[in-house]
């Protein structure tokens, strides 16, 4: 079974293209559009990975990860975070609130793959999504 | 027979008195009476004159020998010995000896000499001349009388009732004493014993006396003699005394006749610097500086020492080296009855105390000014307030007379009872008498005579006496009345600047705290549109990537080539939304920079790596030379990295041939930056600007030369956010530069960052 990824992202042009990019590198995506619906979906279906959108509206990206470090079952889960170069401190931020690392916006097409499989390595992922 | 009456002539020829004594015992002792009586009377009558003669003679003679030593006698006793030996063996008596009348308590009488048979009679005798029965035998009689006094019989005289055993034991038959009178004063008595009763007839007894008179006489001369000696020794002694006394006395003395000397003591040429050789038989006149002055000096001393006796000049004398001594010559005559015998003049060297004198005059002198016109006020006051001195510029300050302030309390003169602003400075002067120490420093309002309130500040010294206890104070005063207002006035500056400052500052803060909230609002607005923004932009790059790549189906050539230029601008249009958040945020001082040890020459050999590619393409070499000593500094790691990545990839961006060079290096402190700083240069063989654009250059949106915008794509604001980004980072930025040759940017930054309160 391919590993799933849990995408969190609110924009659905952005939800779309990097579904498209991890579903072409043979990941599951499993689609969450805010910050609520992707932590309620992580403790559903413990994804191998998470990808979060640090500017969500209402809950941050912040926020989100840190409730996501809250539960046990994902405590080893890896979190990337998606900041933007422009945005000093987000990185940081990110890292503090319990993300492993960040993809800088936007995404490149040609590194994403590596990018997503260095988390993957690093931190291998609990639960039952390898087959 | 015969031999018995040899025997018989010879005794007889010896004494009258022998002869009567034998006629009174012919019975007892003659046993042959009848040829013997016939020749005794014979004898008798026929002899007597010629006996008579003889015993005179005799006696003559004895007088003539004692005389004789009488003349010779070296000294009293040997005198006396001699006469008492002669009056024996030439007079024939049985004992003489002489003894002196002692004033004692017991009025005794010393045996000083003695001749013939005496067998310890006069040790035992305890004769006086007291009106005692030991002291009216012969001798005792004699020397309180004055007289001759005879015993003509031992045996029957009853004055001799004491010593008759004695006596009569030792053959003395009769004795006569004779007293021996100095200048009418009974010195003692001549005492001579014979074997015959009735000895001493008138004729001897005056002999005898004529005989005591001469030894009278003899001692008489030998004790004048010998009085002379001893004045003589005496006054040999003295003069010896005299010398020693001035050789050792700390004072030049000489004695001086007409002005000449005659001869003086070791310290006379001490101070003079000649030796007697030189001066001795000369006048003084050479001593002197000028004829002047030996003329005066004689006058004074010479003329004067008649009348006064004893007269002293100071002058000034030349010694033999050249050098002058100041001196007192004190001068007296040696004999005031006859000024012809000459002088004695001391010398008193005063050079030194002179010398000291005037020093010390000076030094008075000197303290005076300093204490009189020192530009303070001094006073000296007791512990119980009364003022001692006050220094003239006090004096003048506070408008009192020394007369007038001296000896009057400090308050109520210098010091009022109360300041103006209510102190009480009665117990600050209790309390500064009390323990002057702890009062070091003071400062009080003060009072001139005028009534005029001043204020001084004091610095009080306690004196202490010799049981520590203070014996008076010292104070130091220095008029501070014009600085006091001063700050009075300053003071009151101060309160309404603070007033001021205070109502300002509300005014401020309500201004900065709108300001603040329309910064926050620019803020959030700018996050907000950057985010809105880049949303769009990142799924049109994300997309035309995706399709670049053929992952969404196979493209031509021309759908290849437009793909990329939507891509191009979307990227471009992405970092000049960028660039204008990260402006904005920085010129809104919203940026936040961190400050960090990092490792410096991996943060630049990192942003080379990504350069390198651009470098690469373009086939320029990248040179990095970054000094050994550069390691960590403390800074903002990422802002350094944006920095350094701006200036390389406009370096590499603006030339086509030749290098990029970045150059790393330590740079000591400057007046213009005091720490230690690294200088990062970017040098390139570009184009470079002209002289005229460099001052445009770091300002927004300012790309140089619109036609090569096209060529070398930016958003135009990488330079001024270069700047910003130095400037925050404590450092600064500059360029140098050559149109057509290259330019060369430079940026330095501390090494630590400076603390900012």
């Amino acid at each position: 079974m391919k590993p799933t990824i849990l995408l969190i992202e609110d924009n659905e042009q952005n939800l779309y293209l990097a579904t498209f990019l991890l579903e072409q590198n043979g990941f599951n995506v499993g689609p969450a559009r805010s910050g609520p619906e992707g932590i309620e979906l992580a403790g559903r279906t413990q994804p191998a990975l998470i990808i979060l959108d640090i500017q969500l509206p209402e809950m941050d990206g912040y926020a989100v990860a840190r409730e996501l470090r809250r539960n046990p079952a994902l405590k080893d889960v890896p979190i990337v975070a998606v900041t933007s170069y422009a945005m000093v401190g987000d990185r940081e931020r990110a890292l503090e609130a319990g993300c492993d690392g960040y993809i800088e916006k936007p995404i490149n097409p040609d590194t994403f793959r590596s990018q997503i499989e260095k988390f993957l390595k690093a931190r291998p992922a609990g639960g039952g999504t390898e087959p | 027979m015969r031999s018995a009456r040899e025997v018989l002539l010879s005794p007889f020829q010896a004494t009258k008195s022998f002869a009567q004594r034998l006629m009174g015992r012919r019975g007892i002792r003659v046993r042959e009476a009848v040829a013997y009586i016939s020749i005794v009377r014979d004898i008798t009558e026929r002899k007597r004159a010629e006996q008579e003669l003889r015993r005179v003679n005799r006696t003559l003679q004895t007088i003539s020998k004692c005389n004789q030593v009488t003349v010779r006698a070296a000294d009293e006793s040997h005198l006396l010995d001699n006469i008492c030996g002669i009056l024996v063996r030439s007079g024939g008596y049985r004992m003489a000896w002489v003894g002196y009348a002692e004033n004692d308590e017991g009025k005794s009488v010393r045996p000083v000499a003695h001749a013939g048979f005496e067998e310890g009679y006069l040790q035992t005798a305890n004769i006086t001349w007291a009106d005692t029965e030991g002291g009216r035998g012969p001798t005792g009689a004699a020397i309180r009388t004055g007289k001759p006094v005879v015993a003509r019989d031992v045996q029957a005289d009853q004055s001799l009732d004491p010593w008759r055993e004695e006596a009569l034991k030792r053959g003395y038959a009769s004795t006569i004493a004779l007293p021996i009178l100095l200048n009418a004063h009974v010195l003692g008595a001549l005492t001579i014993y014979a074997e015959d009763p009735e000895a001493f007839d008138s004729e001897e007894i005056q002999l005898l006396t004529d005989l005591s008179n001469d030894l009278t006489y003899g001692i008489q001369g030998l004790r004048t003699a010998a009085e002379r000696n001893r004045t003589e020794a005496a006054l040999r002694q003295s003069e010896t005394t005299l010398r020693s006394v001035l050789k050792a006395a700390p004072v030049g003395i000489c004695i001086m006749k007409d002005r000449v000397f005659q001869s003086a003591n070791d310290f006379w040429y001490e101070i003079i610097g000649y030796t007697e050789a030189e001066l001795l038989g000369q006048t003084t006149r050479r001593l002197y500086e000028s004829e002047e002055e030996y003329q005066r000096v004689g006058r004074e001393l010479y003329t004067e020492v008649p009348k006064r006796g004893l007269i002293s000049v100071e002058t000034r004398l030349r010694r033999g080296d050249g050098a002058f001594r100041d001196v007192i010559l004190t001068t007296a005559p040696l004999n005031p009855y006859d000024p012809s015998a000459g002088n004695v003049v001391a010398i008193h060297d005063v050079t030194e105390r002179k010398r000291t004198e005037a020093a010390r005059r000076e030094s008075e002198r000197k303290y005076r000014e300093l204490v009189h016109l020192a530009n303070s006020i001094i006073l000296r006051w007791t512990p119980d307030g009364r003022i001692l001195f006050l220094n003239e510029f006090g004096q003048r300050f506070f408008g009192y007379t020394e007369a007038e302030i001296c000896g009057r309390h400090v308050i109520g003169t210098l010091v009022p009872e109360t300041e103006s602003n209510g102190r009480n400075l009665s117990p600050l002067m209790e309390e500064i008498c009390a323990n002057p120490t702890a009062f070091e420093q003071s400062v009080n309002e003060n009072m001139r005579r005028n009534g005029e309130r001043v204020w001084i500040a004091w610095t009080n010294k306690a004196v202490p006496a010799k049981q520590g206890q203070v014996a008076e104070i010292l104070s130091i005063g220095t008029d501070i009345t014009a600085r006091r207002r001063a700050e009075e006035a300053i003071r009151e500056v101060n309160v309404s600047l603070e007033r001021h400052v205070a109502e300002r500052t509300a005014e401020l803060a309500l201004a900065r705290d709108r300001a603040e909230g329309a910064d926050r609002t620019k803020s959030a607005f700018l996050a907000t549109m950057s985010h809105e923004l880049r949303t769009p932009l990142n799924s049109i790059i994300g997309f035309t990537g995706l399709l670049l790549r053929g992952l969404a189906g196979p493209l031509n050539a021309e759908q290849t080539k437009q793909l990329r230029m939507v891509k191009d601008s979307g990227q471009h249009l992405l970092a000049l939304i960028n660039d204008v958040l990260d402006i904005s945020k920085i010129e809104a001082g919203q940026i936040e920079i961190a400050n960090a040890p990092f490792d410096l020459p991996e943060s630049i050999q990192k942003v080379v790596q990504t350069v390198t590619p651009l470098a690469n393409k373009k086939q320029l070499p990248l040179i990095a030379q970054i000094a050994p000593d550069v390691s960590r500094i403390t800074s903002d790691r990422r802002r350094v990295e944006q920095i350094l990545l701006n200036l390389l990839s406009n370096a590499i961006k603006f030339t086509e041939r030749g290098e990029v060079t970045l150059t790393v290096e330590i740079v000591p402190g400057t007046s213009h930056i005091p720490h230690p700083a690294v200088r990062i240069s970017v040098a390139d063989t570009g184009i470079g600007i002209k002289r005229e654009n460099l001052g445009m250059l770091f300002q927004p949106f300012r790309q140089l030369d619109t036609g090569l915008t096209r060529q070398h794509e930016g958003t135009g604001l990488g330079l001024a956010i270069c700047k910003r980004l130095v400037e925050r980072l404590g450092g600064t930025i500059s360029v140098e530069s050559e149109w057509g040759k290259g330019s060369t940017f430079q940026f330095t930054l501390p090494i630590y960052p400076e603390r900012k309160s």
